[in-house]
C-alpha cells in the first residue's frame, strides 16, 4: 500500500488531493519510525492505544484493515472498500478529479 | 504465512465448491486476493482474510471429546478427535510443504502456484470425508454427528459433500442450540437452511444468528454486485467471477438492485434489534457485543458511511499529537486509508 500511495502522491502533487490516513497501530513510536522509514509524507490521524478498537474506527465501524473511502471535494462519499484494491482507487481518484475540474469553471 | 495459505486454499476450496466437479484447479489467483485484515473484538491478532468476496474467517467450532454434553468421551467422539486431528496434522504438512517449495515469496505468479502445486499434493480429503461417513451412518443425530457435519462443512469443498451435510443438519439437528454457532459457515451456500432456522429453531440465539447471518449474506451480495459493476467490461475478471461463484450466482447478482438491497438489509437489521437485541453476538465467554450492538453498528454505517453520504467529521490528533479535522480537506479529493502497520 505504501508505494502505491507514495505514487499517487507524486503523481497529484499538484492536484485538488490529499491522502488522510487513520492509523490504527497502539504504539505511537514506532509507528514515527516506520514513518520516516517508508517516506509517508501525508498526515495520519491516531486512532489512539486501544488499536484497532480505537474510538475513530469504531466510529466509522471499521472491521478490517486496510478499509479506504474516497471522498469528493465536498465530503460526500463516493467510493469504499475494504482492502486496497489499487486499479478501482486509481479509476475514482482520476474520475473524481476530471469531473472536479470540469465543474471548477462553474464554481 | 500460514493464515495467507490457509485463505488462498480457502479461495480455492470456494473455487472448487462452485465448480460443477470439475479438477482441482490452482489456488485462487493471487492478484485478486490481496491480503485484507480484519480484527474484531475477540481476535486483536489481524486475521488474513481474502478480499473477494469477503468470506467470515472464523475459527471452526473445535470439536468437544471431552464435553460432558458432548456425552463425555466416548468412543464416537473420540474416533471424531482422532479424524479430525489427523486431517489438521495432513494440511498443516501440506501448508508447510506448499511455503517451503514457494521459498516464502509472499506474492507468487499464476505460474509460481501451478509449479509447486503439482509439486505439493493437497491431502486426500476423500478419505477423510469416508471416516466421517461411517460415524454419520452409525448414528446421525447424536453431538458428535452434529460434530462431523460441522466438520464437514468447513472442510468438505466439494458442492456433493456440503449439500450432504446441510441435508443432514435439516433432517436431524434443527432443534440443537449449537446450530447458532455455525450459521456464520452458511452464509455462502445455506441461505436456505438460514431461514428455516430463523423461522422454526427453538432457540432465540439460533434465530438471532440465523438473522445475522442473512444480513451478512445480502451485505455480501450487494458487494459482490458492485464489484461485477465495476468489472462488467473486463473479460477475464469477469469470467474469474463467474468460475467463482458460477454463472447463474453472477447472473443473479448482476440483475441484484442495489437500491431494495439496501432497503431489504436495514429491514433485517432493525428485525435483529427488535427481537434479537441480547443475543451474544459469537459464542464463549468474554467481555463481547451483542447482535443489537452489532445490528447498530451496522445500520449507523448503511445510512451513514454508504457511497452517496456525507462523510462523518472526524476531529483527533496526528501522529504528532497535533489535532486536526477531516473537513479541513474540503475542496479536495480525499483518499481516506484506516491503516495500520502489522
Amino acid at each position: 500500500m505504501y508505494p502505491h500511495e507514495r505514487s499517487l502522491v507524486e503523481k497529484y502533487k499538484n492536484e485538488p488531493f490529499a491522502i488522510v490516513g487513520v492509523n490504527s497501530d497502539d504504539d505511537l513510536e514506532q509507528l514515527r519510525s516506520v514513518r520516516q522509514k517508508e517516506n509517508i509524507t501525508w498526515r495520519s490521524f491516531w486512532n489512539g492505544p486501544e488499536g484497532t478498537s480505537g474510538p475513530i474506527s469504531k466510529a466509522w465501524n471499521v472491521s478490517g484493515w486496510p478499509t479506504i473511502y474516497i471522498l469528493d471535494a465536498q465530503g460526500v462519499i463516493r467510493y469504499k472498500s475494504v482492502g486496497a484494491d489499487e486499479e478501482a482507487i486509481d479509476a475514482t481518484l482520476e474520475r473524481l478529479l476530471t469531473e472536479l475540474k470540469t465543474a471548477g469553471g462553474a464554481r | 504465512m500460514q493464515s495467507r495459505l490457509v485463505s488462498l486454499s480457502l479461495c480455492a476450496a470456494l473455487a472448487v465448491a462452485c465448480r460443477s466437479g470439475g479438477e482441482s484447479p490452482p489456488p485462487a489467483e493471487p492478484a485478486q486476493s490481496p491480503s485484507v485484515t480484519s480484527a474484531d473484538d475477540a481476535t486483536p491478532e489481524p486475521e488474513v482474510v481474502p478480499a473477494l468476496p469477503t468470506i467470515p474467517v472464523r475459527p471452526a467450532p473445535a470439536a468437544q471429546a471431552g464435553d460432558p454434553a458432548a456425552g463425555g468421551t466416548d468412543a464416537r467422539a473420540q474416533r471424531f478427535a482422532a479424524l479430525e486431528q489427523e486431517h489438521n496434522d495432513a494440511m498443516n504438512a501440506y501448508y508447510e510443504a506448499l511455503q517451503k517449495a514457494l521459498g516464502d515469496e509472499p506474492n507468487p505468479s499464476a505460474e509460481q502456484w501451478r509449479k509447486v502445486s503439482e509439486e505439493v499434493k493437497q491431502p486426500d480429503l476423500q478419505a477423510y470425508i469416508a471416516r466421517a461417513r461411517e460415524l454419520l451412518d452409525e448414528e446421525a443425530s447424536d453431538i458428535t454427528a452434529f460434530r462431523v457435519l460441522t466438520w464437514m462443512l468447513g472442510n468438505a469443498g466439494t458442492p456433493e459433500v456440503r449439500e450432504f451435510a446441510l441435508a443432514q443438519l435439516e433432517q436431524h439437528h434443527m432443534d440443537r442450540i449449537e446450530m447458532g454457532e455455525l450459521c456464520y459457515m452458511l452464509v455462502q451456500d445455506g441461505r436456505g437452511l438460514l431461514d428455516k432456522l430463523l423461522a422454526d429453531s427453538p432457540h432465540v440465539e439460533v434465530r438471532g444468528q440465523a438473522c445475522l447471518a442473512l444480513a451478512e449474506g445480502l451485505k455480501q451480495d450487494i458487494d459482490i454486485a458492485g464489484r461485477l459493476q465495476r468489472v462488467a467490461d473486463a473479460g477475464a475478471e469477469l469470467e474469474g467471477m463467474q468460475s467463482w461463484l458460477g454463472p447463474e450466482r453472477v447472473a443473479a447478482l448482476q440483475a441484484l438492485d442495489p437500491a431494495q438491497a439496501h432497503k431489504d438489509l436495514e429491514q433485517i437489521y432493525e428485525r435483529i434489534l427488535r427481537e434479537f437485541p441480547d443475543v451474544p453476538a459469537s459464542a464463549g465467554a468474554g467481555a463481547q457485543r451483542t447482535l443489537g450492538q452489532e445490528a447498530e453498528a451496522a445500520l449507523y454505517e448503511l445510512r451513514n458511511l454508504a457511497v452517496g453520504k456525507l462523510a462523518p467529521e472526524i476531529e483527533g490528533v496526528d501522529l504528532d499529537q497535533v489535532a486536526f479535522k477531516l473537513s479541513d480537506y474540503r475542496g479536495k479529493v480525499v483518499l481516506l486509508d484506516f491503516w495500520g502497520n502489522w
